[in-house]
């Protein structure tokens, strides 16, 4: 055995050692630091060390899962999480067949340009601006005053907090969100067009036919990464925009465990709760995965 | 071929996996200081104190979240105030700082996670000393400070709240506090109004709420304006003294005259007190913003002049003074005192801190024996006469002269180039939270008028129960009891939070009262307050 490993070193190794940073890399970053895990399971004293505090088993899984508002923010962070997946992935896989579809050079460069420029902004400034725009006078406000609606402020209601948080996060992600699809387009086959030209089809029929089935593979890979990621909704841009007023709606995992967890220093409660939000998006993703094998025989992995 | 490819797979793996295991290694923190726990008089070594400058070549090292030097000099090595320290106590003090802008707690436990601590530690500590002390991170200091720390203890022995602060519920002295030589001092909050609206509208200063009412109504007419606030902890307990009530919206735990800990959101006069601010909302007198709005959108319509009356702190008194000079709307803001129910009430609760902060300065396990005394030496510097003066003013004949027997700053503070609250920074050390005593002089001096008013209307010395009703900084839980009562206390402030709102905006409607204060009993409201009540009563036994 070790004669093979011995030869496959030697016989790859500048493969071995391009692979080396990357190892490094996952190690220190994404492995090392699973060692704090076991502070879910301890009742985490910063003087005592993660070894040296006293183990508690799953007291801070129960307590989060008897917590008043487990439910509450479970159903928010799915709603949000549902919502944004709904709207906001189809989004920029339209803005690339749209962008696709224009021919002038010049035309095509400017779009793309101005539509992934609000994603360089700050989120912190976003949520200024959107703060701004939807106060009792703002912008927005007078806007939908005039068609007719109430003069209030729009963020301090329930009922817009979700189409204010969906519709500002597809403007500020839809243009780069586009990119990889943009790419992909590039990829397909320039003869598949001239053939079904000269089979007759229109352009929607092309768009239909060869387009989208030339993304599909694509479109697969990045959804089950968003499905992966179910849990995880825009963090510091929720806290920047929820008040109490709205906590009903827009209090989420990841909001109260800020709140509960950084705030109050109850640093093991925060890991068990982070913990859970990591199996929930694994179970997510492995399903979204096997699904996906099974109708399109494409999956991650 | 696959047979290749599984090899480099497996030696990948194998690879990674020791990778990890030397990584991990560091991970095991080995407890700090065990050897020092028993620590005592025992191995002190004597220096030979004659009075500061202290002769010795020692330094020691201080972590510290408050006290941070001025934004306009490149660190503590050029401020002013912290070299001047060494040069009064004779002892190099190596600071560190959490970095500005930070989260100083986070920082701090951070800094508790690695195996040396430096030798004094001055953060908000006050609630977890006692199981800091049992962890072996701070010197227990009961024998210690009558000998070495001789100002502070004549301090405390003269003064008995500030003794039982510092003390933990087991009787032990660990550290040393801030400490306001005034109540006053603790007041820095309550109800601004534009004076020249006042004036032109041939209005006099409200009094009652009936008043309030009146005034907010004629500015909204006159002027379209609108009464705001902002809806944290700067309205606690806002306007509620006029009722009889002890919070707003944020939930507010405070003492009773039967020394029993209650909760401010289930008594009747709260319920009483936001029926009027839902009357006020309700005819559009308050602002639709204020369910969202923060200290800077505040200013924003003020300056906008879309309000008249607010209920805010002396540092947005003097912004607010600022912006109307900058854009000179004429808006002449001044504090009033907090309303009352009817003519010649006192109102039942205005805002105040604590006498005492959280912040305090203890000495670690890390400190070696023969420094301790050092350490409580310096320590005890601000409680020394000279100290008291350093702190507060700074440097006799520089800083300040003394001027028939009171300290008086010279124009070196006065017409400093960078404005005075920033000289007062680099010169001095009690105008945040500082160590020692705060003067009330240093305050006076460098108080605008406004603000010296406003501070003078909104404290009565006379009504001390106005102040009296705070739930003490110092009480502390035991681990067992934080942990049962954060849960509870935790989903019980993000409920009021949020009720409270809407019972102001009418969304939800006050008729439904009964069933929230349920709602609070179903949440465990009794046990919290009875874990509250233990800790409180503990703190006044100590």
């Amino acid at each position: 055995m070790s004669k093979i490993i011995a030869k496959d070193f030697k016989r790859n190794k500048v493969k071995y050692l391009m692979i080396l940073p990357v190892i490094i890399y996952i190690a220190i970053f994404s492995y090392k630091p699973m060692y704090g895990i076991i502070i879910a399971f301890k009742n985490y004293r910063p003087a005592l060390g993660m070894a040296g505090s006293k183990w508690v088993g799953f007291e801070h899984f129960v307590r989060f899962f008897n917590d008043y508002y487990f439910w509450r923010i479970l159903r928010n962070t799915a709603s949000i999480s549902a919502l944004s997946i709904i709207f906001g992935f189809p989004a920029p896989v339209i803005l690339a067949l749209l962008i696709n579809e224009i021919k002038n050079r010049y035309f095509k460069k400017t779009v793309q340009t101005i539509s992934y420029m609000p994603y360089f902004i700050s989120i912190v400034i976003i949520s200024g601006l959107i703060k701004t725009f939807t106060q009792s006078d703002g912008l927005i406000t007078d806007m939908a005053a005039a068609l007719g609606g109430e003069r209030k402020n729009l963020l301090a209601s329930k009922n817009w907090f979700y189409p204010i948080y969906i519709i500002s996060g597809i403007w500020q992600s839809v243009g780069w969100d586009s990119i990889i699809y943009l790419a992909a387009l590039a990829g397909i086959d320039q003869e598949q067009y001239e053939a079904a030209r000269v089979d007759g089809a229109g352009r929607i029929r092309q768009m239909l036919y060869i387009t989208l089935p030339g993304l599909l593979p694509t479109i697969t890979i990045l959804f089950i990464l968003r499905m992966g990621g179910i849990l995880n909704v825009g963090f510091e841009k929720i806290l920047l925009l929820y008040s109490s007023t709205t906590y009903e709606v827009a209090d989420v995992i990841s909001t109260y465990v800020y709140r509960i967890g950084v705030l109050d220093a109850n640093f093991s409660y925060s890991t068990a709760i982070g913990l859970f939000n990591s199996l929930v998006n694994i179970v997510f993703l492995l399903t979204t995965n096997a699904v996906s094998k099974k109708i399109n025989n494409s999956g991650l992995f | 071929m696959f047979k290749k490819r599984l090899t480099a797979l497996i030696l990948m793996a194998a690879l990674a996996a020791s990778l990890i295991a030397g990584c991990s290694g560091g991970g095991n923190n080995p407890t700090k200081g065990v050897s020092n726990l028993n620590n005592s008089a025992a191995g002190t070594k004597e220096i030979e104190f004659t009075g500061y400058p202290i002769k010795t070549d020692e330094t020691l090292s201080i972590w510290a979240s408050q006290l941070g030097p001025s934004s306009t000099v490149a660190g503590w090595e050029e401020s002013p105030f912290h070299t001047g320290l060494e040069k009064q106590t004779g002892v190099y003090m190596d600071w560190t700082f959490p970095t500005s802008g930070t989260d100083a707690s986070q920082a701090f436990n951070l800094m508790l996670a690695e195996t040396k601590l430096p030798d004094i530690i001055w953060h908000g500590i006050i609630n977890d000393a006692e199981t800091y002390i049992e962890e072996g991170i701070l010197r227990d200091l009961t024998d210690l400070l009558p000998k070495y720390a001789p100002n502070y203890w004549k301090y405390l022995q003269s003064h008995e709240y500030a003794d039982k602060s510092v003390k933990t519920d087991s009787g032990k002295y660990y550290c040393f506090g801030f400490f306001r030589e005034d109540r006053s001092q603790s007041v820095y909050m309550g109800p601004l109004i534009r004076q020249d609206w006042l004036d032109e509208q041939n209005l006099k200063t409200p009094v009652t709420i009936a008043d309030w009412e009146n005034t907010i109504r004629t500015f909204h007419e006159a002027y379209g304006a609108k009464f705001a606030f902002c809806p944290s902890w700067r309205v606690s307990p806002g306007m509620a003294g006029a009722f009889g009530a002890y919070g707003t919206i944020e939930m507010s735990l405070y003492i009773d005259k039967d020394k029993k800990v209650q909760l401010a959101q289930a008594q009747p006069e709260w319920k009483e007190y936001m029926a009027w601010l839902n009357k006020l909302n309700r005819e559009g007198l308050i602002d639709p913003d204020v369910v969202t709005l923060d200290d800077d959108g505040l200013r924003t319509k003020i300056a906008n002049n879309q309000v008249g009356i607010t209920n805010a702190n002396l540092g947005a008194l003097n912004a607010y003074i600022e912006d109307a000079a900058a854009n000179g709307n004429g808006a002449n803001w001044v504090g009033i005192p907090y309303p009352v129910k009817n003519e010649g009430d006192k109102t039942g609760a205005v805002f105040t801190e604590d006498q005492i902060v959280s912040a305090v300065a203890a000495i670690t396990t890390s400190c070696p024996d023969d420094k301790v005394e050092l350490a409580l030496r310096w320590l005890d510097y601000p409680f020394s006469e000279e100290g008291y003066y350093y702190w507060n003013f700074g440097v006799e004949g520089d800083t300040y002269e003394m001027v028939n027997g009171v300290p008086a700053f010279t124009d070196k503070i006065r017409n400093h180039e960078l404005g005075m609250s920033e000289a007062m920074v680099l010169y001095t050390g009690e105008v945040g939270w500082g160590l020692g005593i705060q003067a009330l002089q240093m305050i006076n001096e460098t108080s605008k008028p406004e603000s010296k008013e406003a501070r003078a209307l909104w404290y009565d010395k006379s009504n001390e129960e106005a102040t009296s009703w705070i739930y003490p900084t110092a009480v502390t839980m035991t681990v067992d009891e934080t942990t049962e009562s954060s849960s509870i206390y935790n989903a019980i402030s993000t409920y009021i939070k949020e009720m409270s709102l809407k019972f102001l905006t009418g969304e939800e409607s006050l008729e439904t009262y009964d069933a929230f204060v349920q709602t609070l009993n179903d949440m465990g409201l009794k046990r919290l307050l009875e874990i509250r009540q233990t800790a409180y009563d503990r703190f006044q036994a100590r």
